[in-house]
């Protein structure tokens, strides 16, 4: 036996240090996010007393696949926008639902012969849709499917102005054009810029502003909300302090037009776009020695539905992991090169042992230790002492990161709604973290199989808050 | 239970982060007591204010003791920027008692620009902003507003400070700050620049006379900035500026600014200049071609017409479109639309025909409601 006894120590060596990074990591990146967040506050209660119009022209692109629901409560939203100079571009990928009808008998669009420019690869249109009787112009484009980065890509085609905002046709922004512009102009070498990604479950807006705001009756979702606050804290922040961000939700994002088509565009063969095209610009920029910044503007919030469904949950999770291994996998030649800065010695080292790797060391521990344990070698007080550390620092990160996001925005809940919120922070880590493990996992797993496709989730339509559900 | 170097640093971090969650919640539970404090500092501002504007209306001179409430008020960002909010309205009515406080708070404004002089950028910022909102020109502030214009590291110190002086009304200060500027190699967003130039609360032409007086000594960013200016203000610099573009040694984005500037304040030999960019662009760069494309649409005439049917055969896409869309917005013959319609060039025909059925798009149509409609949730 003194084979498995020192497996066993060494095991428990590996768990500890692994353990001991990450906590140093993750309590680093709240700490400071928390700080960032206190001083950030000020700065942003500063700024939004100088009443300037900062703004640039922007296109919005919004990809649709299977939309109908949403689809004209987003663009409504987009037009109460109080911003100066911008265009809307619905880009229709091939849906077999009414998306695109919806849109044209909804905002009066007539058939239009267009010729569009392909700086970008992206597959035909069939048809392209104009309307020049809103606020600002709307484009219609309905092409064949080829998923939502080749939708994108058509985007960025048939744009006409300088930078452009790539959302999900389920979003809704918070009046978020001008946060998410003054980047732009506090520093010209914006390339990219992220928004906040809020979950809508639960919110109530108005004319693109937040009216009311209650933590979402759903289990999933109320769940999720923890999980966005902490990877809100734990990372975009931190990672903003040092230009590492290698993500910027395919949500709610502001891109530089033409150094992303100077970059390539959007990469239609990888699942995880969002992510992919962030890296790129990352190893585009610092290969040419092009001066760049890759910003997140907190205060530019964006409200996007999460899934209520434990399928649709593990379809979306499966999405990310996939879409962040091939991301990876793709630029791999970033790991750990110091060629490429911070981004390649730490951004990408986090990503693939905390990130990428994380699922597989949870479950291959979990595992390891009921082996163990079935042999009699598991050390109880350790390992209990290990269980309940964890606990009570995962809860607690949570927590902060919540209450943090809560006192940022100014955030009125009902009473019950922090209880509630420190209930769900401690019970998120029996069973929900290891469900997204298993779910993140089962991407790599059946690689082949999920790696092209738009993810159907079932959608709810934003409505006066009788939360009508329609499947799609 | 748990020993070792490593736990004592893990509990260390645990408590920390619980240290995190305790500030959250005293934020929180604070943020009404701030809130009262708050109203009451706005509260205490105005009635402070009042009584000042009060003695200047009666004759009197504002009283000390208020003043220096005001400095030890003011000298708080937060006071500051409720100032600011409180000022607006008054400046923007020109309340004649607000401007006479303002011109008879010399001292106080010294006092506090010495103050937020040594402090940071955004609390500069702060203060340039209280001073953009008394709309006035107040020379005891513009030695705070010259530096505040060369600080590098926030665009909203400069932006402020250069709104207070747009809003001053002095040109000779803009012009002054536009050459520290200058001096010192600040980057300015061109765009803030003219937008801001525009907003000058004084004699426009004067402004522009005496920046085109100093305009070899400006950067290449606010030389553009002030050619966008006479462009937007429809300024007559046309005879200066032809000469610059006929200079080989100007700077192609100079250049094209001229060539917009062309667009709005049309000048016959500059049509030329535009019709040969057409065919012939300077330094080989097809933007020349692309934006004369666009600015000839100011020139309606027999030749344009014709350059612009040329350039729709043009190889690149930009040139072809900005020539579709000024033959149309020109009013295009129908005979010259079927010649094109017709003819054999695939992508003139394709844009000529976008940009026609583009123009006879109905326009202005009343558009579905989108304020004050109903609330959007999910739950």
């Amino acid at each position: 036996m003194p084979f498995l006894e020192t497996l066993t120590q060494g095991v428990n060596a590996f768990f500890l240090l692994y353990m001991l990074v990450y906590s140093s990591v993750l309590f680093l990146s709240v700490i400071v996010g928390v700080a960032q967040i206190a001083r950030r506050t000020e700065l942003v209660q500063m700024r939004n007393s100088f009443r300037h119009e900062y703004y640039v022209p922007i296109s919005i692109i919004v990809p649709a696949h299977n939309e109908e629901l949403t689809v004209v409560d987003t663009v409504r939203s987009l037009l109460s926008q109080n911003y100066k100079l911008y265009e809307i571009i619905v880009v229709d990928d091939g849906s077999t639902d009414s998306t695109a009808q919806v849109l044209i008998d909804y905002f009066h669009m007539e058939p239009i012969q267009r010729p569009i420019r392909r700086r970008v690869a992206c597959k035909d249109p069939v048809g392209v849709y104009e309307t020049r009787s809103q606020k600002v112009p709307i484009t219609l484009i309905r092409k064949v499917n080829g998923g939502k980065a080749d939708a994108l890509n058509m985007g960025i085609n048939a744009s006409k102005y300088p930078y452009f905002i790539a959302m999900d046709a389920d979003s809704v922004l918070d009046d978020a054009l001008e946060s998410i512009a003054k980047c732009v102009l506090e520093d010209d070498r914006t390339v990219a810029v992220g928004g906040l990604v809020r979950i809508a479950n639960g919110a109530v807006l108005r004319d693109g502003k937040l009216v009311s705001y209650r933590l979402p009756k759903n289990l999933w979702a109320m769940l999720q909300v923890m999980e966005y606050d902490r990877s809100f804290l734990a990372s975009r922040m931190f990672f903003d302090l040092f230009n590492g961000n290698l993500i910027i939700s395919g949500a709610f994002g502001l891109f530089k037009k033409e150094t992303v088509i100077q970059a390539g565009g959007y990469d239609t063969h990888t699942l995880g776009e969002d992510m992919e095209l962030v890296v790129r610009l990352h190893e585009y920029c610092r290969a040419n020695r092009i001066p760049y910044s890759i910003k997140y503007a907190s205060d530019a919030v964006c409200w996007s539905q999460a899934p209520s469904k434990l399928n649709d949950l593990k379809k979306q999770r499966r999405r990310w992991h996939i879409g962040m291994f091939q991301s990876i996998v793709k630029h791999r030649r970033l790991f750990l090169n110091p060629l490429y800065g911070p981004v390649g010695t730490f951004s990408f080292l986090y990503y693939i042992l905390f990130e990428l790797f994380s699922p597989l060391i949870q479950l291959v521990g979990l595992a390891f230790v009921g082996v163990a344990y079935y042999l009699g070698m598991v050390n109880v007080p350790f390992m209990l002492g290990y269980y309940l550390w964890s606990l009570l620092f995962g809860a607690v990160l949570s927590t902060a990161a919540f209450f943090t996001r809560v006192f940022t925005y100014r955030t009125k809940l009902p009473a019950w709604d922090y209880l509630k919120a420190v209930v769900i922070c401690i019970l998120e880590n029996f069973g929900y973290r290891q469900l997204i493990a298993l779910f993140s996992l089962s991407g790599l797993i059946g690689y082949r199989k999920y790696s092209r496709s738009w993810g159907r989730i079932q959608r709810t339509r934003f409505d006066d808050g009788e939360g009508k559900e329609a499947s799609i | 239970m748990i020993s070792g170097w490593p736990w004592i640093l893990l509990n260390l971090y645990l408590v920390i982060s619980l240290c995190a969650v305790l500030f959250d919640l005293w934020v929180m539970l604070s943020a009404n007591s701030r809130q009262r404090a708050r109203l009451r500092r706005e509260e205490r501002l105005k009635t402070l204010l009042d009584g000042q504007m009060k003695r200047l209306r009666r004759g009197q001179s504002p009283d000390e003791t208020i003043q220096r409430e005001l400095f030890q008020r003011l000298r708080a960002v937060d006071g500051a920027l409720a100032f600011s909010d409180l000022i607006d309205p008054l400046s923007q009515r020109e309340e004649p008692g607000f401007a006479q406080w303002v011109a008879a708070s010399g001292p106080l404004f010294v006092r506090l620009c010495g103050r937020y002089g040594r402090r940071q950028n955004m609390y500069r910022a702060s203060f340039a902003w209280l001073l953009a909102c008394c709309r006035q020109d107040i020379p005891a502030a513009k030695p705070f507003l010259l530096s505040c214009v060369t600080s590098r590291g926030s665009i909203y110190c400069r932006e402020n400070a250069l709104t207070a002086l747009y809003r001053g009304g002095n040109a000779k200060t803009v012009v002054q700050a536009f050459k520290r500027m200058s001096q010192a190699d600040i980057h300015h967003s061109q765009k803030l620049l003219a937008d801001g130039l525009l907003s000058f609360r004084g004699d426009r032409e004067a402004l522009c006379a005496h920046l085109w007086g100093e305009f070899k000594s400006l950067t290449p960013s606010i030389r553009l900035a002030l050619v966008d200016f006479m462009r937007l203000l429809g300024a007559d610099y046309r005879q200066d500026l032809l000469p610059l573009l006929d200079n080989p040694a100007t700077d192609d984005e100079l250049c094209f600014a001229i060539l917009r500037y062309f667009g709005r304040c049309t000048y016959p030999p500059a049509r030329e200049r535009m019709t040969g960019f057409l065919t012939h662009p300077r330094n080989a760069l097809w933007e020349y071609a692309a934006v004369s494309a666009s600015t000839l649409r100011g020139y309606p005439c027999a030749q344009t017409k014709e350059a612009l049917l040329r350039a729709l055969n043009n190889p690149n896409w930009y040139v072809r479109y900005n020539a579709a869309e000024s033959l149309v917005s020109m009013g295009l013959p129908e005979e010259d639309r079927r010649s094109v319609l017709e003819g054999a060039d695939r992508y003139a025909r394709d844009i000529l025909q976008y940009m026609l059925a583009r123009e006879a798009l109905p326009a202005g149509e009343a558009a579905p409601r989108t304020e004050g409609g109903v609330p959007l949730a999910i739950s």
